[in-house]
């Protein structure tokens, strides 16, 4: 083999191959999740967040009573 | 159920999209290809999913008081559907609940009566001035994170 046809197999091949799958790659349609951001309408329906598999303390029996007269806080907002 | 297994909900294998298949421990495992529609039909991205999920483990273990996140309809009402709401929770004296409805732009932050010598109304203000002052600016998970941490921080620690 000549010194060409060693950089054209060696070199010129793998080129090719990376800029045939990078034009691909960049051509392709590609579908984005669509995501919520305030101020849009939510659509979302009903979504619950909690962390309850924390909550071994009972299991222990530690769990407090309720104090008499005394109510948990609440708060409203709006913006 | 062990401590430490996972459920998962019962699918329907036959309503699942093509690529897609209900794994041994009843995980969905799917694959998509590129350009068709996705399959995650959440409205958050995983990032905001996890950052949630971190902030209230993390508030959860430290309080001992099981924080709940509900987004969506209030109604008219919303004090009163937000205490609906808070009495539905597996363990309500317990818990606080932040209920924010993005449509109706209001939020409404209600706490347990067991926690109550803790956690009281001064606290929750300062949850949903948190909360507020951040969904003014546009973000919604930013605004409940930060409405978790100053709460569970302005609660004092627990008596053990």
């Amino acid at each position: 083999m000549t010194i060409w046809e060693t950089v054209l197999v060696y070199l010129g091949a793998p080129l090719l191959i990376t800029i045939v799958m990078a034009i691909w790659g960049l051509t392709a349609h590609v579908v984005k999740p669509k995501y919520y951001t305030l101020g849009d309408e939510w659509t979302g329906g009903t979504v619950w967040w909690g962390a309850v598999d924390e909550a071994p303390w009972r299991a222990h029996g530690t769990g407090r009573s309720i104090e008499a007269g005394v109510s948990g806080g609440a708060a409203s907002g709006n913006w | 159920m062990a401590t430490g297994e996972l459920t998962f909900p019962v699918v329907d294998e036959s309503a699942l999209p093509s690529g897609f298949v209900v794994t041994s421990s009843g995980r969905v495992s799917g694959v998509r290809h590129p350009g068709e529609e996705p399959y995650d039909d959440s409205p958050f991205s995983h990032v905001d999913r996890n950052r949630i999920d971190r902030t209230l483990t993390e508030a959860t273990r430290r309080t001992r008081i099981l924080w709940t996140i509900y987004i969506g309809e209030l109604g008219a009402a919303s004090a009163d559907r937000a205490r609906e709401l808070h009495s539905t929770l597996p363990r309500p004296d317990e818990s606080v609940l932040i209920a924010v409805s993005p449509n109706e732009k209001s939020i409404e932050i209600v706490g347990g009566d067991a926690i109550g010598h803790r956690y009281d109304d001064r606290v929750a203000q300062l949850g949903a001035s948190a909360a507020v002052s951040s969904f003014q600016r546009g973000d919604l998970i930013d605004g409940l994170v930060s409405a978790v941490r100053v709460m569970a921080a302005a609660v004092s620690p627990v008596r053990v």
